[in-house]
């Protein structure tokens, strides 16, 4: 695992290129680069529309990659050939047409205004279908290109793809996708089938991965007699039965409720440490990644923004996206010691109450920080910390760390300032006060401060932070 | 009878457009100089000329014609439908308009026989019946008039037509688009389609006539119009259009 | 929430009710006509013609052949329509629709043109197998085929192009080739509408005449289908023409409303 090579024959390693549309308005470039070793699994997380589904379609082969390739355990699965120009070009055509048959970013479905799913949603329905015929046919497309051989120039390298049906990848989808003419058993057996087994030894295989997600009594039961935890257990027996050497989990628990996800999380977690292989989980929700993956990749239009385990993704956020879904008051400047000057204040923990002030999707589409430190029409506003830094840095704080004050505070807090109150709305046991002013953060305060303090939109306070409060981490 | 009558009027329903037709107006119309005709499809031709020459001899007076199957035209006679006159192709259908009272005493005015309509020029060299056995040749279903003829006419010969036709159109029309060598067909159809097919007379025809018979209805709206232009078909002026057409005189 | 909804769901708009009312009407009353003049006394007795009996015979196997020959072709043309992509895709859609819209004696003439003795196809056949389509069953079979497969066409288009098409792409992860993915998902999952296709390609198929008539001629316990016997009982014999109509009805609506017992019977 340490040497490089290692990295490249075993597990997946991957760098996904898919193009869709002219550049312009709906266009979409997912350029994103994914190592995942034999039994872990990574969580792609991100926004609606940052392209998580598409890169699954990808891996699975449901969609060609216009650059790139994807290696699987040493075997090329897709690899357009980069003799540039007309390859390159047709092979992405087909695709350019129409989106992937299922919403490009399946968390929330249709609701976000991006212009990548705006132009997913003009395509009509022939559009659509003409679309699954590219990916159909791919197979006969690449496999007659594979018998020229690139000749010419000397980095020329061969085409090559390898069909959804003849790659090693289990696939749990979003909603399940259970054949509703099947029988539970008969869904899981499906794979084991297709795969050259025979009838009695799929069946056999069927019975022992349903009993163990725990439902052998529900092999007779139609997809439309399960609920929806055991129709997600299922379609992950289904999935895993094939023996798959990648599995792929699309927002696996999204469809289901608050009581049923919790289980199915804790078993799909036992299930996915079970698992030999390599594993991506697609999810828009931090906790799903959190408590499944060894490792998240958080990617936003199309890239990868960070990368890292748990810990340090939700410790040292490098994104708003992050900042808000793990609730930390979020700033990027410039470190001299212990002081560090930050000018784009929009970065605001999570929750924040709709009509804020604070909406940042704008500035979200831009990896963050980069506006520069000038960016407050007040002015920037130098933070103190107690860790000495140099150079581009983040600030975090979560918003508990955050006092107010109804006057300018006496005591020795370094970071003081005058702030509005925004909105104030109720989190857990306390309430979450959304800061205007030269920085915009969040604060939590109990409800009797709040009363204490007044607080409403409009009133104007004090807030300070601690120095020990604030971490700070190189940009 | 009474049974039969019920029946009747649901083929009435089923061909209300066609007695809306002779209904009303001409009903009216009849009495200042119309005569309606209704007469059997393979008259067509004939009646269309015997009826301009009717109305040349007879000022203001109008010939309409309803031109059917003969068993449609019997059904909608019995049910009522304003008719003046019926020319049947065949006897039983004007017996059965005969029974229901709606006319009496008919008159055959003209014969039709079967003859064996072969291709132009008689490829296969047909003289006579016998000459069918190995060719491929349609005729009427018996249901029919020319139908219950060929069946007469072909009698115990052991010859069987690979077709029983609906009528003597279609039967005609699968010789002219070739599918059949032969087609037992009236004589008056051949002579029409005399462009592409040829007539061959056979003498067992002769047992196998089919009779024409006419009748003034006895409910006719125009009495005397009726009863004239009866008589007029029976005259030699329309005899001699009807023996261009290939009938025969009775 | 479901008491509700149930209740939303039973209400019949006026404004369908009466036209819906009229139209049964019209559709249900010249059966209802059929009925009150049959003359039951007869029936016994037409029951046990063999001419008859050799009619309905020809016509349920006829039908039933032409049936499954349209299932053969015509799924396959329902799946290039609805997912084919290739140009003249809709003048394709309109011309399998042909049928619908042409007279059905034309139908028999063009089918002439094609498989008949001086046809285009049928004077090969002859000359070279000594092989003559008109006037056989085969003809009959050819000419409901033609007459009736459109129904089967647009019903199983339909049907596919209201299939979602990730349970392909699932059945594709799991292992399953194209072919396979037809056989043992899109098949299975459009089955509904195949089988409507089938009843109204049957049913169309059952009543067909003009074609059959023309292309196949009228030969008793050969191409004589119930519809011919009836149309030529109709020349000489209202009474009977009525009795057989009656026979092909019931016998149709046994085979249907059986046949969809045991559909809607399967869990």
């Amino acid at each position: 695992m340490s040497t490089p090579n290692g990295m490249a024959e075993r597990g997946l390693d991957a760098h996904l290129v898919v193009e869709r549309g002219a550049t312009g308005t709906g266009s979409f470039r997912l350029d994103l680069r994914l190592h995942v070793a034999p039994g872990e699994t990574v969580a792609l997380l991100g926004p609606n529309g940052a392209g998580k589904t598409t890169a699954l379609r990808a891996l699975a082969g449901l969609e060609a990659l216009s650059g790139g390739q994807i290696a699987l355990n040493g075997e090329i699965l897709d690899r357009p050939g980069t003799r540039v120009g007309r390859t390159r070009a047709a092979r992405s055509e087909s695709h350019i047409d129409g989106p992937p048959v299922n919403n490009p970013d399946t968390g929330v479905r249709q609701s976000s205004p991006d212009a990548f799913e705006q132009g997913a949603l003009k395509h009509d329905e022939a559009k659509r279908r003409s679309n699954r015929e590219g990916i159909g046919s791919s197979g006969i497309r690449g496999s007659s290109r594979e018998g020229a051989p690139g000749q010419g120039t000397g980095d020329a390298r061969s085409d090559r793809w390898v069909p959804p049906e003849a790659r090693r990848i289990g696939v749990v989808f979003q909603d399940y996708l259970l054949f509703p003419h099947l029988t539970a058993i008969d869904n899981v057996a499906f794979g084991p089938r297709r795969r050259g087994q025979g009838r009695a030894e799929s069946r056999a295989l069927a019975a022992e991965w349903l009993d163990r997600v725990g439902l052998a009594e529900f092999g007779k039961r139609r997809p439309k007699q399960l609920s929806g935890g055991q129709a997600q257990r299922v379609a992950l027996a289904r999935a895993l039965a094939t023996d798959p050497a990648l599995l792929l989990l699309d927002e696996p628990l999204a469809a289901l409720d608050a009581r049923t996800r919790l289980d199915t999380r804790a078993e799909l977690h036992r299930h996915l440490a079970g698992h030999s292989g390599p594993a991506i989980v697609v999810t828009h929700d931090p906790v799903d990644a959190l408590m499944l993956a060894d490792r998240l990749v958080v990617i936003e239009n199309g890239r990868a923004v960070q990368e890292g385990d748990a810990e340090s993704v939700t410790a040292r956020p490098r994104t708003d996206y992050i900042a808000r879904l793990v609730g930390l008051n979020l700033y990027r400047g410039k470190a001299e010691g212990h002081q560090i000057v930050v000018g784009s204040s929009t970065r605001t923990a999570s929750g924040s109450a709709t009509g804020s002030g604070s909406r940042s999707d704008a500035a979200s589409a831009e990896p963050v920080g980069e506006g520069g430190a000038a960016a407050s029409p007040e002015g920037p506003v130098v933070l103190v910390a107690s860790d000495p830094l140099e150079g581009p840095a983040f600030a975090a704080f979560p918003p508990s760390a955050v006092a107010l004050y109804p006057e300018r505070p006496d005591g020795s807090p370094r970071n003081t300032w005058r702030a509005t109150v925004s909105g104030v709305h109720r989190h857990g046991d306390n309430l979450r006060v959304q800061l205007d002013g030269p920085l915009k953060a969040a604060a939590d305060v109990t409800p009797a401060a709040a009363a204490h303090l007044r607080l409403e939109p409009g009133r104007e306070v004090w807030a300070t932070v601690k120095a020990s409060e604030i971490r700070t981490y190189p940009a | 009878m009474r049974a039969r009558a019920t029946l009747a009027a649901t083929a009435a329903l089923a061909l209300a457009s066609l007695a809306a037709c002779g209904s009303g107006d001409e009903a009216e119309a009849g009495s200042d100089g119309t005569v309606t005709v209704f007469a059997a499809a393979s008259l067509t031709e004939a009646f269309t000329e015997i009826g301009d020459r009717f109305e040349a001899e007879h000022d203001g007076v109008t010939v309409e014609f309803n031109f059917a199957g003969s068993s449609d035209l019997a059904a909608q006679i019995t049910e009522g439908a304003p008719a003046d006159v019926f020319a049947s192709a065949d006897e039983s259908n004007m017996d059965k308009v005969v029974e229901a009272g709606a006319a009496a005493d008919p008159d055959t005015f003209a014969l039709n026989q079967l003859v064996i309509a072969v291709p132009e020029g008689n490829p296969d060299g047909v003289t006579g019946l016998a000459d069918l056995a190995g060719l491929d040749f349609a005729a009427c279903a018996e249901e029919v008039p020319c139908g219950s003829a060929a069946q007469t006419a072909l009698g115990d010969t052991g010859l069987t037509p690979v077709t029983y036709e609906a009528d003597v159109k279609s039967t005609l029309q699968k010789l002219t688009l070739g599918e059949v060598d032969a087609a037992l067909v009236y004589r008056t159809d051949a002579i029409a389609a005399e462009d592409e097919v040829d007539a061959v007379e056979f003498p067992e025809s002769a047992g196998a006539v089919n009779a024409y018979p006419i009748a003034a209805l006895t409910d006719a709206p125009s009495p005397d119009l009726a009863a004239e232009f009866a008589a007029y078909v029976l005259a030699d002026d329309a005899q001699a259009v009807l023996q261009a057409a290939g009938f025969q005189h009775p | 929430m479901p008491a509700k909804r149930t209740l939303r769901r039973r209400r019949v708009p006026a404004a369908l009710l009466a036209p819906a009312a009229i139209g049964l009407a019209f559709l249900i009353l010249p059966l209802a006509g059929l009925l009150a003049r049959a003359p039951w006394a007869e029936l016994p007795a037409r029951l046990a013609e063999p001419e008859m009996l050799a009619a309905l015979r020809l016509s349920l196997l006829t039908a039933t052949a032409a049936t499954a020959l349209s299932l053969l072709f015509g799924v396959p043309i329902a799946w290039l329509l609805a997912r084919g992509d290739f140009p003249g895709r809709s003048v394709l859609r309109a011309l399998v629709t042909v049928p619908l819209v042409l007279p059905p004696v034309v139908g028999g003439v063009a089918l002439l043109l094609v498989f008949g003795r001086n046809g285009i196809i049928g004077s090969w056949l002859h000359e070279r197998f000594d092989i003559t389509i008109p006037f056989t069953t085969t003809a009959v079979v050819l000419a409901m085929t033609f007459m009736s497969m459109p129904f089967l066409v647009v019903s199983v288009e339909g049907a596919l192009r209201g299939a979602d098409l990730r349970f392909e792409e699932a059945a594709a992860t799991l292992g399953a080739g194209r072919w396979t993915v037809f056989t043992h998902v899109t098949l299975p999952m459009v089955a509904p509408g195949v089988l409507a296709g089938a009843v109204l390609c049957w049913a169309r198929a059952l009543g067909e005449f003009g074609a059959t008539i023309t292309f196949a001629g009228n030969f008793p316990g050969r191409t004589q289908t119930m519809p011919l016997a009836v149309y030529l009982a109709l020349q000489s014999d209202l009474e009977a023409a009525i009795v057989l109509s009656l026979i092909l009805l019931a016998v149709s609506v046994i085979v249907l409303a059986s046949l969809r017992d045991r559909w809607t019977a399967a869990p």
